[in-house]
């Protein structure tokens, strides 16, 4: 009876153990804590490899949190890596509100914390920006779409949550281009979550509802995907019904070329996006702060005329 | 005449050493492995990256010993966080109009938890879920998916502000256990829910009006669960609608794991705490290691199955 108790506490302490890494590191190396909120969105994926690959070329290693669509925990995450005295935090605010103790926090302990593809709400709190100014994406979007229809006609527009900042800059920018051209009316405009589902679910509504609409702007290319398959499935042939989308995903690309029925995707080139991440990082470290504080991503459309042009590495 | 005592058996040392000397395993080792995990910054850390646990640890604590089980404490946290900040975005920043809301709707939470259970007999586990996913979709609907910020500074300073060198969060932890404690361990209330607990039909025999103790336990949770979602919003000074998930399922888990039965009549407020630490050791000592997030929950529920088995150790 008295083993049983005791194999119980060794058996939990081995495989605490086993489940962490032993050894110590290098500690030559710079270290970079990277705190992004989510370890599925292909965008998020491609930026990893990015920047490990980017992160072997200039000496530096990197460690990954991911905390999920928790603020705290992204706060705790990022109070852990200055605990563990990294140099300098590339993060992905999941907030740009509830982050800013912990950014306040990090910069009191003198350690450098970039924002990555998304950015606080005041650029004061964050020592540096890589990304872009959502809105641009909305303007850029929009824009196409208004030119290939003429400038004017209904549209649908389905776009995400609206807390989540990527969003809400790029209806900004949306918004915008629309005020330009008064010939266009919006039919509906609608928003869900951000799977193909839901873009498929809200491209049904308006197309049920406004069967005359010439064009469905996508704020990601999920929702795009979503709305290529409701027209098929009303037998709507591609091209009748302008999409536009944004991400810039490999299958969605394919699409525009072979006519699939999507016409537009703003490609974000993750994977050269997390290169840029990891530069502006290990330039710091070496003492060259960039001379803007937004560091802007690199960005490419992808139209039907383009998209048998743009090579691989153009895109990602 | 005095009585003689008895020495305590080889079960009753396990029930009582079991939890400890694993959490001081989890220290050495720990303390060991990682050169930033032993010291007063970190420890700060945990105790603040706990706190929030804690707190809601100690109302679910009364839950469980009555018998039943609240499983809409991750609702309860966010929805009390938003309406603590739209009250206060409402009422020009009255930070105590914003604090009784939040309270309030906590408690609120618990009261119809509690009447759900007992006037439609409808068990806990199921009424709470469906309060959980109630809660969740208010929170949502409330906030359109928005966190609310703008939340004035002195109330982020409750949770933030140090006081003799630790943040305020700490204290309010620190009080909600000792209040619980007297709560239960010292009020005809507290043995009344023991008696619940351990045999709801003997208790109503023995003239214990069972459903007040059981809506009062549900209420008490629903009290912490308020309490935690107005300090988290203080501590990030916003209130996220999706805030707290993972306590939905920690809390119950910090319970158990401490040595509480999960079927009732049996446990103490100390063993929650001592189930909180370990849950809060666990994971900052394998984030200091860089262990992944994700690794990290597999190590918590590993730990959970393996200290919610040793129960079969101790009852025979």
């Amino acid at each position: 009876m008295k083993l049983k108790p005791l194999a119980l506490i060794a058996a939990v302490a081995v495989l605490t153990l086993s489940i962490a890494p032993l050894g110590a590191t290098a500690q030559s190396k710079k270290r970079v804590g990277v705190a992004f909120y989510s370890q599925t969105i292909p965008l998020y994926v491609e930026m990893r490899k990015g920047m490990e690959a980017e992160a072997a070329k200039r000496g530096l290693e990197l460690e990954f949190q991911y905390s999920g669509p928790d603020a705290q925990q992204q706060s705790n995450q990022i109070a852990n890596f200055v605990t563990k005295k990294v140099d300098l935090i590339l993060c992905s605010p999941f907030d740009q509100n509830a982050l800013l103790n912990a950014y306040k926090a990090t910069r009191a302990a003198g350690i450098p914390i970039i924002s990555v593809a998304n950015s606080l709400a005041s650029a004061a709190d964050e020592d540096a920006y890589v990304g872009s100014d959502w809105s641009k994406f909305g303007t850029l979007e929009m824009t196409a779409v208004a030119k290939a229809i003429g400038g004017k006609g209904t549209v649908g527009i389905i776009e995400g949550p609206p807390a989540i900042s990527f969003i809400h800059g790029w209806d900004q920018g949306v918004q915008a281009v629309l005020a330009k051209y008064p010939g266009i009316t919006v039919a509906a405009k609608l928003n869900g979550g951000l799977t193909i589902e839901a873009g498929l679910t809200a491209a049904s509504n308006i197309l049920t509802a406004h069967p005359d609409v010439k064009a469905i702007v996508a704020a990601t290319d999920e929702l795009a995907e979503g709305t290529a398959q409701a027209l098929k499935e009303r037998g709507i042939a591609p091209g009748k019904v302008f999409v536009a989308g944004w991400d810039g995903y490999p299958q969605v690309i394919e699409m525009i070329k072979n006519g699939g029925g999507i016409d537009y995707t703003i490609s974000n080139r993750g994977y050269t996006w997390g290169v840029l991440a990891v530069d502006t990082a290990a330039n710091w470290l070496a003492g060259k702060k960039p001379k803007t504080h937004t560091v802007e991503n690199p960005t490419v459309e992808v139209t039907r005329q383009n998209a048998a042009k743009l090579t691989a590495a153009e895109v990602r | 005449m005095k009585l003689a005592r008895t020495s305590r058996t080889t079960a009753e040392w396990i029930d009582i050493g079991f939890v400890p000397v694993i959490l001081l395993v989890l220290v050495v080792a720990l303390a060991v492995l990682s050169p930033y995990f032993f010291s007063p910054r970190n420890f700060t850390e945990i105790l603040l990256q706990a706190a929030i646990l804690g707190i809601v640890s100690v109302g679910t604590t009364f839950v469980i010993i009555g018998g039943d089980l609240d499983l809409s404490i991750g609702a309860n946290v966010a929805l009390s966080g938003v309406v603590c900040g739209l009250a206060m975005n409402a009422s020009h920043n009255n930070i105590p109009i914003g604090i009784a809301a939040g309270l309030g709707c906590g408690v609120l939470i618990g009261a119809i938890n509690g009447l759900i259970s007992t006037r439609l007999h409808v068990p806990a586990f199921v009424a709470t879920l469906g309060m959980l996913v109630i809660g969740q979709g208010i929170a949502l609907t409330l906030t359109n998916g928005a966190s609310i910020s703008n939340l004035p500074d002195a109330f982020g300073a409750l949770a933030n502000g140090k006081v003799l060198g630790l943040p305020g969060l700490v204290w309010w932890m620190f009080l909600t256990f000792i209040a619980g404690y007297l709560l239960l361990h010292r009020t005809v209330y507290g043995i009344r829910t023991f008696a619940v607990g351990g045999n709801r039909e003997a208790a109503r025999l023995a003239g214990i009006r069972v459903d007040t103790v059981r809506v009062a336990n549900f209420v008490v949770s629903g009290l912490t669960g308020g309490i935690g979602g107005v300090l988290l919003a203080a501590r990030v000074q916003a209130a996220q609608p999706t805030g707290g998930e993972i306590f939905t399922l920690y809390a119950t888990a910090a319970v158990i794991l401490g040595g509480t039965s999960l079927y009732g009549g049996r446990g103490s407020i100390l063993r929650t705490l001592l189930g909180v630490a370990l849950i809060a050791l666990l994971e900052n000592g394998l984030e200091l290691l860089g262990v992944p997030y994700s690794n990290q929950q597999i190590a918590v529920g590993v730990v959970f199955i393996i200290a919610a088995s040793s129960e079969l150790i101790r009852r025979r």
